[in-house]
């Protein structure tokens, strides 16, 4: 089973559809009974403010829930803000604790090589192999909608940047835990190559 | 490098899709799902839907039930928008898997409202939708409001909106361009990707739209809906001159 993480602030219908059709089971971190031990991937769909979100997991006491499954090496996949929570803190909210499962800090984008807020359809380069990135072709368009972007402390789990400023990390890998900027869900054809490997790890 | 965009606009009351002319002559259309699959197979790179639905006390309405089957068949970035004034509204597309959400109207009435959003969701939401009008050869926003046209296109920014989608009003479903002086008159005030929309008629007003550099997203509906001009056939087109997404 998948469990998907409800931050009620997120899109989670996409990832919902998208489960269903690839008919694979799925329960909510706000189902009432959740059997932790069932668990096999969590998925953390982005969307929402730094702050809001880590208010949101309060209510389902979800941070000692995700600590013991990761603690189990239970592949997570971070969505944007989904990512960005598993750092210490963010620019988007200052004094707002992150999980601080990845040592480092979330930056608001100020480049001038990209928009701001960081939206539309890009590319990234590898700066490593992971297994998320499995037959997808790197020239494959991206979509992003982000204003703030990941700075972990460890840049060896740095695995791709964006492709027109190197400075934006597009995704991170340490061992079973996976962060990505990008919105594989709205992705499309490159996306789902993204969700399948996830899917299959 | 970032890619600029090709928008379908897709308007509908009552559970119907519409087509308005000058945000006022609509048209029925029919069975709105039927017009998202289309767009869908057709290289769109995002897509917007407006609600134009109304209770009987003149208040935007929306049917999630019925949104719920739209959104679950759109595969790309979507945006929607029609009178959302709450939270709790917002919190339900994304729920049913709506990426961000268009606000005009609710936010001239009350500015906090931006703030309240991106307190919650984050700017990245927001795309401010300012319809603007020509009167006696001068630019204003087309609402009961008296603010001046260049004054909001500022303050939405600086309140937090993500983007913009400007609407010309007077072009709006007359297919014959867009207001590109329009765009000269806001140039200069705009810092967030800003996204044109009315009066598209033709693949070279996509070129000369996205050729302009603050104009990430060309968006359009009567040429979709009307011709047979496609994103897909404009991306053909215009994909040299311009950077496109080709999947």
């Amino acid at each position: 089973m998948i469990l998907l993480v409800n931050s009620e602030v997120a899109n989670i219908g996409c990832w919902e559809n998208i489960l269903r059709k690839k008919k694979i089971k799925y329960f909510l971190s706000s189902d009432y009974e959740i059997d932790l031990d069932q668990v096999q991937k969590i998925i953390f769909p982005g969307i929402g403010n730094f702050a809001k979100v880590m208010k949101n997991l309060e209510k389902y006491d979800f941070k000692k829930k995700l600590t013991y499954l990761l603690k189990k090496n239970t592949p997570y996949l971070g969505v944007c803000v989904g990512m960005q929570i598993l750092l210490d803190e963010s620019e988007e909210e200052k004094g707002v604790k992150g999980l601080g499962i990845i040592k480092g800090i979330c930056l608001k984008i100020k480049s001038n090589k990209i928009t701001k807020p960081h939206n539309g359809w890009n590319n990234i380069k590898f700066t490593q192999n992971s297994a998320l990135f499995d037959k997808f072709e790197v020239a494959s368009d991206l979509y992003f909608n982000h204003s703030y972007y990941c700075y972990p402390n460890k840049k060896e789990i740095i695995t791709s940047c964006l492709e027109d400023d190197d400075k934006i990390v597009t995704s991170i890998q340490n061992k079973n835990i996976y962060g990505v900027q990008f919105h594989p869900e709205k992705s499309q054809i490159a996306g789902n190559i993204i969700i399948n490997n996830f899917l299959n790890l | 490098m970032i890619k600029k965009r090709i928008i379908p606009i897709l308007q509908y009351k009552n559970n119907l899709a519409i087509k308005s002319k000058q945000f006022k002559k609509y048209r029925n259309l029919g069975n709105l799902l039927q017009y998202v699959k289309v767009f869908n197979r057709r290289q769109s790179d995002e897509m917007s839907i407006i609600n134009l639905s109304k209770n009987i006390n003149g208040n935007s309405e929306y049917d999630f039930d019925f949104l719920k089957d739209i959104i679950s068949e759109c595969n790309m970035p979507l945006s929607i928008g029609g009178g959302i004034n709450d939270i709790k509204k917002i919190e339900r597309l994304l729920e049913l898997g709506c990426d961000k959400i268009v606000v005009g109207n609710s936010i001239i009435k009350n500015k906090d409202f931006i703030k309240i959003i991106v307190k919650n969701f984050g700017s990245q939401l927001i795309i401010a939708s300012i319809d603007a009008i020509k009167k006696n050869d001068k630019y204003m926003i087309f609402s009961d409001d008296d603010s001046k046209l260049l004054d909001w296109v500022k303050e939405v920014q600086d309140l937090g909106a993500g983007e913009i989608i400007l609407t010309a009003i007077h072009k709006e479903g007359m297919m014959n361009g867009y207001d590109f002086s329009l765009v000269d008159f806001v140039y200069n005030s705009v810092y967030v990707p800003l996204l044109l929309n009315g009066g598209a008629s033709k693949i070279s007003d996509f070129e000369t739209a996205l050729k302009i550099d603050k104009i990430y997203g060309a968006c359009a509906s009567s040429i979709f809906l009307f011709s047979e001009i496609t994103p897909n056939l404009i991306k053909k087109n215009i994909s040299k001159k311009i950077p496109l997404r080709i999947a």
